[in-house]
């Protein structure tokens, strides 16, 4: 007997089946939390994000129209959910920092990184946190979360060539932090 | 050129040695509860409108005995008057 595709899963879950929510939970939390993790950097609050984005396919599972993959539409509802917590963080800080606009990456140490590859994520993630949203969202799904471009461009409801621009702004951006933040360090390693 | 990433995409290889991380069991608890939140909240609308809908259905029977009570009332009260100034005309105490 196969398992359920995730539409036949999210049919079930409109019809207020928790099984099925959990069955696709167990498939994609990954997915989910690990983009939230690499937007907020900060396991706690990944968490809740992705407790918040199952919370919405339970609710909404009716409205899947299924013109897309269900993957992309759950990683579309996670980059907004990401974005918009992201956002929530940035006006606490700018009401509690005393005027300070500045805000700086949190200290952050990914549970997925190993441990001769620690400082130098702990850096890619700090430049990552400072990219505008889209090259952001346009680089994790990319590049952590390793999505096809074509998909990237259906979740960012962007075209291919939009994607792939956002791209190579983004590894200029990045590849310009880390040397301003890192001159001496040689990238061979 | 940049000489120190001759492959220019090289500074990205601690990304491609990252591992999947796992959210906590918590998370799951935490779906769960509020998916039966969510049930709960469901179940006082329906009542609330079985209330609604009775206290609409009340208000029309009132509606509907007030107005019946008015007419009726109309045709009493005179024939009470009638009856009230017969009284004070039989109590004529000056000639």
């Amino acid at each position: 007997m196969h398992p359920p595709a995730d539409q036949e899963l999210l049919v079930n879950i409109a019809a207020g089946d928790a099984a099925a929510l959990r069955h696709l939970y167990d498939r994609h939390a990954s997915r989910v939390y690990n983009t939230a993790i690499s937007y907020l950097q900060r396991e706690v609050e990944a968490e809740e994000v992705t407790q918040d984005v199952f919370t919405k396919v339970w609710r909404s599972a009716g409205t899947f129209k299924g013109n897309s993959e269900v993957t992309t539409w759950l990683y579309r509802i996670a980059v907004n959910t990401s974005l918009s917590a992201l956002r929530k963080r940035k006006k606490r800080n700018i009401f509690s920092a005393f005027g300070d606009r500045e805000l700086s990456p949190p200290d952050f140490d990914h549970p997925g990184a190993l441990l001769e590859d620690r400082e130098e994520t702990k850096s890619l993630f700090a430049a990552i946190y400072r990219l505008p949203d889209r090259q952001k969202t346009a680089f994790i799904l990319s590049y952590v979360e390793e999505i096809p471009r074509s998909q990237v461009a259906e979740i960012m409801g962007n075209t291919l060539k939009a994607v792939e621009s956002l791209l190579i702004r983004a590894k200029a951006g990045l590849r310009k932090q880390l040397k301003a933040n890192h001159p001496h360090r040689g990238i061979n390693r | 050129m940049d000489n120190d990433y001759p492959n220019e995409d090289d500074f990205l290889q601690p990304l491609r040695r990252l591992k999947r991380a796992e959210p906590s069991p918590l998370v799951w608890e935490g779906i769960l509860a509020q998916t039966e939140r969510q049930e709960a909240k469901e179940v006082p609308m329906i009542a609330w409108r079985r209330v609604a809908a009775a206290a609409a259905i009340v208000l029309l029977l009132n509606t509907a005995g007030i107005i019946m009570a008015a007419n009726n009332n109309g045709s009493q009260s005179s024939a009470a008057y009638g009856t009230e100034t017969s009284l004070v005309t039989d109590f004529q105490l000056y000639d």
